[in-house]
């Protein structure tokens, strides 16, 4: 047997070994939230904003089966409304609400996208802004879910992406424990100046520097505490959070509507997609496996009875991996399937409630625009009466 | 002499005369009120109200150049106007020293006003809000689909221990449940008939296959009154007994 006779199956077992390695270790991270264990003073409070998420929907949807619009843009609501809940639960904030668009009535926004969420695998994008425009965060969060993340005994008030939502309650209390509480209530202030600029930019655009570079805000000077002008901007403001509660109210009823169908939809979906993954991963294994040894049996040279009862073997053993990796394929496409019919039930039962939450949305927002409008007006009308001075037509900022 | 003398008098009347007459022309000016302060109309863009562009940044655009009719110290005057038609000379004279502009005076006259108008559409605006939230409330009732988490807030709020028996005995007035540790026993045999009329077609009597939130849902179910209410728990119980929603719809349909 010559030395090739040896080296050439040997090289090929050396090859497919790290192949067969089928066994894979998850590790399922558990982030438990980190809590307040005393109330906080006003100063360290900062109102919050979540918006309302990028679902990411694909352009060419045909091309993603396996990401259901519908179902996305759920998400892109129920996602922000899960962490408005954690952020409340922390005890490290103020007021949280979630915002259907832009606000300056805010002192932190939080934006987000959803990159991937099968119930098995999620993936979000988060940035944070205070309303100074300094940035707190811009990181990628992800998590792989456990089975128990679903089960019925756990402790119901958990998401099964729980931990996902506590790593960013949790970085956003860290980042906000480096500010000291002077610190913070001038983030607040400048969020009141920016409120009260975008009602009254003539008047108040000049209580605010933006620095060239940064883009970031800073006070230059501030109204006296009891200014009536800021006074009334404070009741505006007021009815802007007023709004926003009730926006909220409305998207509870989404969240409380969709999260059991939404939770079912995870559970069935993850499992679907572990199998899924672990079939194709196996199929293409075997396919590799199989066309490795059908090359090593075309490699064997030899006249001996041994090379040519390893050429034999090689070869029937490649083939049978390769036709066995095409059937593991085959099946994989059964949960793909599966996959997709779970999805496309459960995107129609999400667009009929998503509809009736928009339209809300847009009812409310559309007249309290109006009433927004009205009193952008009468407060440059009461300055003028009341300090006499006549303000030029403020340009949109 | 004497014609001089009347030639000077005629002279200080026609001019006295004059001078009134244009007096009271300017004061008949000022005090007429400016129309452009009523209500502006509005027009609707959709949208939050003091948004700029959707998509999660917040807006860092300029804040512009410095207005030139800025107030110099941020602290507006707030002396309430009390002028009224008809004031006499002295008073506009003295109004004309004040308020630097044609408007601020305009203003002044009709600033308690636009201060009204401004109070009072914030009243009404909180009223359309406490509607719109009465209205939520209301359809948050009759559609009272719970999540996990209310289902979780309900059993704390029960305080039952979910290792140990379900005490309905209180509700359901059979004393000699008192002490019957087997919990799962109770239902068959202490259930009136009213509350066995409240069990669905598909729910067993004596509780088979039940687990502990089940065996809560069940006890939740019996006791509520409104026969919406009872259907969105029964439903949470069938659900999480893990039977299919059409099977759920026919059973409770039923």
């Amino acid at each position: 047997m010559s030395i090739k006779n040896i080296i050439a199956p040997t090289f090929f077992i050396c090859l497919i070994l790290p192949l067969l390695s089928f066994s894979e270790t998850i590790k399922y991270d558990k982030v438990k939230l980190k809590r307040a264990e005393i109330e906080l003073i006003e100063d360290r409070l900062l109102d919050v904003g979540i918006f309302i998420f990028d679902p990411n929907i694909p352009e060419d949807i045909e091309d993603n089966p396996l990401v259901f619009p519908e179902i996305r843009k759920a998400e892109a609501r129920y996602i922000p409304y899960h962490l408005k809940n954690t952020l409340e639960e922390s005890g490290f904030w103020g007021g949280v609400w979630v915002l259907p668009d832009n606000t300056k009535a805010m002192d932190l926004n939080v934006s987000g996208r959803i990159i991937k969420s099968n119930g098995y695998d999620v993936s979000i994008k988060i940035g944070v802004w205070d309303i100074s425009g300094k940035q707190w965060l811009d990181k990628a969060y992800k998590a792989r879910v456990g089975q128990s993340s679903y089960s019925k005994r756990r402790d119901l008030t958990q998401d099964p992406y729980q931990s996902l939502f506590n790593e960013i309650a949790n970085d956003l209390q860290k980042i906000k424990s480096i500010y000291l509480s002077k610190q913070l209530k001038r983030i607040s202030e400048i969020g009141d100046l920016r409120f009260a600029s975008d009602l009254i930019p003539s008047v108040f655009n000049n209580y605010l520097v933006q620095d060239n570079k940064t883009n970031i805000y800073k006070i230059s000077r501030l109204p006296a505490d009891d200014d009536p002008i800021m006074q009334r901007i404070g009741d505006v403001k007021e009815r802007e959070l007023l709004l926003l509660d009730t926006l909220n109210e409305y998207y509870a009823q989404l969240y409380r509507e969709i999260s059991v169908p939404y939770e079912e939809w995870r559970k069935s979906n993850r499992q679907n997609a572990i199998n899924y993954e672990e079939l194709k991963r196996s199929a293409r294994k075997r396919q590799i496996l199989g066309a490795v040894a059908i090359l090593g049996g075309i490699m064997v040279d030899g006249d001996s009875n041994a090379s040519g009862y390893a050429q034999q073997g090689l070869m029937i053993g490649g083939i049978q991996a390769v036709q066995s990796g095409f059937a593991k394929s085959s099946e994989a496409k059964i949960y793909k399937e599966s996959m997709k019919e779970g999805g496309d039930s459960f995107d129609s039962e999400a667009e009929g409630l998503l509809i009736e939450v928009e339209g809300q949305t847009l009812r409310l927002t559309g007249n309290a625009q109006e009433m927004f409008l009205e009193w952008k007006r009468l407060l440059k009308q009461i300055y003028t009466e009341e300090t006499g001075i006549n303000l030029k037509e403020d340009s949109a900022q | 002499m004497s014609a001089f003398k009347s030639y000077f008098l005629v002279l200080f009347l026609l001019l006295s005369g004059c001078a009134t007459q244009q007096m009271s022309g300017s004061s008949q000016g000022k005090q007429s009120p400016s129309s452009s302060g009523g209500m502006p109309s509005s027009s609707s863009s959709g949208g939050m109200p003091s948004s700029s562009s959707s998509g999660g940044m917040p807006s860092s655009s300029s804040s512009g150049g410095m207005p030139s009719s800025s107030s110099s110290g941020g602290m507006p005057s707030s002396s309430e106007s009390t002028n009224q038609e008809g004031q006499n000379g002295n008073q506009s004279n003295k109004d004309e020293n004040t308020m630097p502009t044609q408007a601020g005076i305009s203003g002044q006259q009709t600033g308690q006003s636009a201060s009204s108008i401004f109070n009072e559409s914030l009243g009404d605006f909180d009223k359309e809000m406490a509607g719109e939230r009465d209205i939520i409330a209301a359809s948050n009732q009759g559609n009272s689909s719970m999540t996990a988490q209310e289902i979780a807030d309900m059993e704390s709020i029960m305080g039952a221990d979910l290792d140990g028996p379900i005490d309905i005995s209180g509700d359901f007035g059979n004393d000699e449940s008192e002490g019957n540790n087997d919990s799962e026993e109770e239902f068959t045999g202490e259930m009136s008939e009213e509350e066995i009329s409240r069990l669905p077609s598909c729910v067993d009597k004596d509780g088979s296959g039940e687990d502990k939130i089940a065996r809560q849902l069940r006890v939740f179910a019996i006791k509520e009154d409104d026969p919406n209410i009872r259907n969105e728990i029964w439903k949470q119980y069938l659900k999480h007994m893990g039977i299919g929603q059409s099977q759920i719809e026919e059973c409770l349909s039923k």
